[in-house]
């Protein structure tokens, strides 16, 4: 047990408590104990001054302890913070003739408040306490219905949770009580789960916003509010389509509404990180519900009466990364372990090395793949552009060898739709013809100069 | 000070003050950008919102909800070089930065202050626009410690270390408001100055008097400065105020950046508290407003240009004309004599309703009951006796009304009522800005609530190790006895001059071997300064090539009389080489013994006296008098 234990438990005080504090420098403090973060130094006192400020205080200088007031005490000076509960009163307009939808919250940064465990942010929110602290909503939609089926960070995210998701959403999307939904989420893997929904929900042509933050809502500059007040509009407007409502640009002007199956996040911290690739955006999309359609090719909306999602994911599927001297042995390795889809993310067109003399040749571990009955397909790591075999002779190789060039379909984007795929189909041919179909607008032929 | 109020009770004047001082450290405190502020113009622009969040303890701040009421959009000019990707808030802060953390724990340690023995960043809400995060980082250092005056010891607070604002270009962007959901236009800031490391101190409310301000803010001011690493320049250090007199509620002073006025500003603070607090005893504990009342027509009669000029044509907003300016006006129970109240010279109590007006709507001020009306607005009488009577005023009432479109003005005159109503109370919990020596309402006084941690900065522990190796710079005081000894010998006027302004520069060059440490103070504190009010530019002074020119004295390469023509020269972009080749070289003592016996050539019989007078009036540039009167003597 450490000295700052001992010292607390000493003087019977715990987390929140308004102590007095005399150290051995002469100080003479009061303030609320604050819960010890994990980070740092572990024997330091965190208490927090009248004045708002916290600082660490060594336990081994504190010479004197004692609770002024428990946490929660009419006397203590700062009120204790706000239980979650306390924000669950989301207002509602008495007589509301405003557009239903339904709204699913999984966690992320949009969820996040302060975590004294860590002393980082961490998702506790649920969808009725995101929206509740943007007003904003209640102008805009009604959310006739809350879920909040878990609450973790994208980077966590596993097919199992994606079906969750799918689940929910077809059943708030049948029938004709709901415009569309919101789905709000962590932004690591949000373009993964947004091409999940694309496929499972390939059925309903209702508008599905996957929204995330990239600043958390304790801070003035939350981008949150935009995203989710532009989500509000997007989930009631008639486009038909899934799509990642997020900032356009760094400014709180106005969102991209980017196709979820061909969007991606190309920055770890900014506003804008979700930016469309291989396509435009389906549509801008202001705060006050503004909406001019950007791209040419974008599905109306449609009533869904009953439909199944098809929610099956076949979790043998993995990404391979090509890169100067990787080792072809890891294509090997899936097979070994009786995986059924590789997603293999080439060089350029879509290349790997296979020079016939050279011991990192490729080319034998992917036929042997493809002769085992693993569906081979290859992406550009490029990210912007198109995979294409016929340019160089290896390339051609690789085709004939039954490598399938999935043209302009993100690398992300192919390895969903590969795992749906799978639990879709039986055989082979079917899979690589379900891998070829234009569902969800997965592949762009026509890439427009810009 | 003791001032006396209306029945002759004394009431005693309790202020501390707060220092914000910029520092010159290399970076930003929490990014790479430098700590210079940029002429350049910005090289992109960005636009954002701002939203008020509640704080740790879930508490809303009243200076955070004041400012996210008025929902205003802000517009962010990014100077190439100092503004980046944290300053944008697209990346998350750097690590604490270390030299501005040294130079904090130094000033720590000159003020005996007791440094924690963690550090945690902190988030203070800000949502006046000034930073693009909505707060401000900050961090505690050190508590206690204290600071000697003459009128008595001013007890430390806190001393701690933060980022400062963003500096504001605009207080309104063009097209702001328009859309969306019709906002007040907001303010557009540079980011250059965004982050640049602050060492804010605060003292406790130990002050008395306003001459006791003025020299703790001094003194602690020239122990900054002796740290070598602050910035210097207008703007550079600035003074929060915390002024209450006896009994009365503590009144922030925000910006008083002359610390020649600020003794004159903490008494009229004072004396203004002191007469609202004696207002507040004839003031209603009740008052009651009427409905805001449309008096555009009214208005429309007086004979003020600018009121004609504001009032739109066909006055009275309609469904049509949401936005028409007319003219609005509310009751205010009670409040007749009142309003006109002086508190200060031309300072009356009206003058504070009007301050709230303007700070809650952005309205330009008030017209009040309390008025010449005739004389300042042209409103007749007759006019003014309809306002009352429109605004059903009975005896011993006021009425208060605003030229503005009609939702600004519902929104000023109901902040005028609320001031009114709490008038009784007398001195108010506010902050107020430092206009000159006065003061003026700015926003509500913002509590503990707005400190957040911030999430995104690990804590940094103080080892005691690291803090012993901090080392104290001399004070203003030892430096100035330093210089009037050896090696340096100067004055005891110039010893403090230098020892306040140019210590740094002044040792680095009296290192050069040989050199004349007063030479170098004159020049300093006087020869540049001059030269500089002659037009010249004296940013081209480097420390290089100072040290050149202080060398080239050292070695007698030019008199002490060519030092003025040879900075100059180097203001223009020369080097002093080339100022020296031109002409002002100082001449051999070989070269003064030839001038000397060509001069007795050309005069035969000529006195010392005139034979000296004579060649330093044409060589007083390159001739040393030294070695001119040893020629002359024949030595």
């Amino acid at each position: 047990m450490n000295k700052l234990v001992r010292l607390l438990e000493k003087a019977n005080a715990s987390g929140l408590d308004r102590v007095s504090v005399k150290t051995s420098d002469g100080l003479k403090l009061e303030g609320l104990v604050m819960p010890r973060i994990e980070y740092g130094d572990q024997d330091c006192l965190i208490l927090k001054m009248d004045s708002g400020y916290n600082a660490g205080f060594a336990a081994g200088k504190i010479d004197e302890l004692k609770v002024v007031a428990k946490a929660g005490a009419a006397s203590t000076k700062a009120k204790a913070p706000a239980k979650e509960t306390a924000t669950k009163t989301a207002a509602k307009p008495e007589t509301n003739n405003l557009p239903k939808i339904a709204m699913i919250a999984t966690g992320g940064t949009i969820a996040s408040v302060v975590d004294y465990a860590t002393g980082g942010v961490r998702w506790k929110l649920d969808a009725e306490q995101i929206a509740t602290a943007i007003p904003e909503l209640s102008n805009r939609v009604d959310i006739a219905a809350f879920h909040s089926p878990f609450r973790i960070s994208s980077e966590d995210m596993t097919h199992v949770e994606w079906q969750k998701i799918a689940e929910v959403c077809a059943k708030e999307l049948s029938g004709e009580e709901n415009r569309g939904a919101i789905i709000t989420h962590g932004t690591d893997t949000l373009h993964f789960t947004a091409a999940a929904m694309s496929f499972m929900l390939s059925q309903y042509k209702k508008p599905v916003a996957l929204v995330g933050a990239q600043r958390s809502p304790d801070r003035g500059s939350f981008d949150g509010i935009m995203n989710m007040t532009c989500a509000a509009a997007y989930a009631t407007s008639d486009i038909g389509e899934k799509a990642i409502v997020m900032h356009a640009t760094t400014n709180d002007d106005y969102c991209y509404a980017a196709r979820a199956t061909k969007v991606r996040k190309m920055h770890s911290s900014r506003r804008d990180a979700f930016q469309p690739i291989n396509d435009t955006p389906l549509a801008k999309v202001w705060p006050d519900g503004k909406i001019e359609k950007t791209n040419s090719c974008i599905a109306t909306r449609e009533e869904v009466e009953s439909a199944k999602p098809l929610v099956g994911f076949d979790p043998k599927v993995a990404i391979v990364k090509v890169y100067p001297s990787s080792d072809p042995e890891i294509v090997e390795f899936y097979v070994s372990k009786k995986y059924k889809g590789l997603i293999v993310e080439g060089t350029g067109l879509g290349h790997v090395p296979m020079d016939p003399g050279h011991k990192s040749s490729w080319l034998p571990a992917i036929k042997r793949a493809v002769e085992a009955g693993v569906y081979v397909g290859m992406t550009t790591q490029c990210i912007s552009g198109k995979a294409n075999q016929f340019v160089y002779s290896p390339a051609r190789q690789l085709s004939q060898a039954g490598v399938h060039y999935l043209s302009d379909m993100l690398t992300e984007t192919a390895y969903v739709k590969l795992g749906w795929a799978l639990a879709q189909k039986k055989n082979q041919k079917d899979v690589a013809e379900l891998m070829a179909a234009n569902i969800a607008g997965e592949y762009n032929e026509r890439h427009e100069y810009y | 000070m003791t001032l006396t109020d209306h029945t002759g009770s004394k009431q005693e004047l309790k202020c501390g003050i707060e220092i914000h001082q910029r520092l010159a450290t290399k970076h930003k405190l929490f990014c790479g950008c430098r700590t210079v502020l940029d002429e350049a113009p910005a090289k992109a622009t960005v636009r954002r919102r701002l939203t008020a969040v509640t704080g740790e303890l879930g508490v809303l701040d009243p200076a955070a909800k004041f400012e996210a009421g008025r929902k205003r959009e802000f517009e962010y000019l990014l100077p190439e070089n100092s503004a980046c990707l944290v300053d944008t808030d697209e990346e998350p802060p750097f690590k604490l930065n270390s030299e501005a953390l040294e130079t904090a724990l130094q000033v720590a340690k000159m003020l005996h202050s007791t440094v924690v023995d963690e550090i945690f960043v902190m988030r203070k809400t800000v949502v006046d626009g000034s930073a693009t995060s909505g707060f401000q980082r900050t961090a505690l250092v050190a508590l206690g410690g204290y600071v000697d005056t003459s009128f008595g010891r001013v007890g430390i607070q806190t001393v701690c270390i933060e980022e400062e604002s963003s500096g504001i270009v605009n207080a309104a962007i063009k097209g702001a408001g328009a859309e969306g959901n019709g906002n007040a236009a907001g303010a557009t800031y540079r980011l250059d100055r965004l982050g640049i490391p602050l060492v804010e101190i605060a003292t406790d409310p130990d002050i008395k008097s306003g001459a006791q301000a003025k020299e703790a803010a001094f003194k602690i001011g020239t122990m900054l400065r002796s740290t070598g690493k602050v910035q210097r320049g207008i703007g550079t250090i600035r003074q929060d105020l915390n002024v209450s007199v006896s009994g009365g509620n503590r009144v922030e002073v925000k910006g008083a950046q002359e610390l020649d006025v600020l003794d004159r500003l903490v008494d009229n603070e004072a004396k203004r508290q002191s007469a609202v607090a004696a207002l507040a005893k004839k003031a209603p504990k009740k008052v009651d407003a009427s409905d805001v009342v449309d008096v555009t027509a009214l208005f429309a009669k007086a004979s003020a240009p600018f009121i004609k000029k504001a009032i739109s044509p066909g006055g009275t907003a309609t469904a049509n004309s949401p936005n028409a300016v007319g003219a609005y006006a509310i009751s205010l129970s009670g409040f007749a004599g009142l309003l006109g109240t002086e508190l200060l010279e031309n300072r009356r109590f009206g003058t504070e309703l009007s301050a709230y007006a303007k700070a809650a709507a952005g309205v330009g001020g008030i017209i009040h009951s309390d008025e010449d009306l005739q004389a300042k607005y042209g409103i007749s009488n007759d006019t003014a006796a309809q306002i009352a009577k429109a605004t059903e005023c009975k005896k011993g009432d006021a009425w208060v009304a605003v030229v503005a479109d009609k939702r600004k003005a519902m929104a000023a005159l109901a902040a005028v009522h609320s001031r009114a109503s709490v008038a009784h109370e007398g001195v108010v919990k506010e902050t107020r800005r430092a206009v000159g020596e006065k003061t003026e309402y700015m926003r509500p006084l913002p509590g503990s609530a707005r400190m957040y941690p911030e999430t995104d900065v690990p804590p940094v522990a103080i080892a005691s190790k690291m803090l012993q190796e901090v080392e104290i710079p001399k004070t203003f005081e030892e430096k100035t006895a330093d210089y009037q000894k050896k090696p340096f010998g100067l004055s005891a006027e110039m010893a403090a001059r230098i020892a306040k302004d140019y210590s740094e520069q002044f040792e680095t060059y009296a290192q050069i071997s040989g050199i004349d440490a007063n030479f170098i103070a004159t020049t300093l504190a006087e020869t540049i300064t001059a030269v500089r009010r002659k037009g010249a530019d004296t940013s081209k002074l480097s420390q290089a090539a100072l040290s050149e020119f202080f060398e080239c004295y050292a070695q007698k390469k030019f008199t002490k009389s060519a030092a003025v023509p040879i900075i100059e020269g180097v203001c223009t972009g020369k080097g002093v080489d080339e100022t020296l080749a031109s002409g002002l070289a100082r001449l051999s003592k070989k070269q003064v013994a030839e001038l000397v016996a060509k001069k007795k050539a050309e005069k035969p019989g000529i006195a010392a006296n005139a034979l000296f007078g004579e060649i330093i009036r044409d060589y007083r540039l390159v001739v040393d008098p030294a070695d001119l009167s040893a020629a002359v003597e024949g030595k």
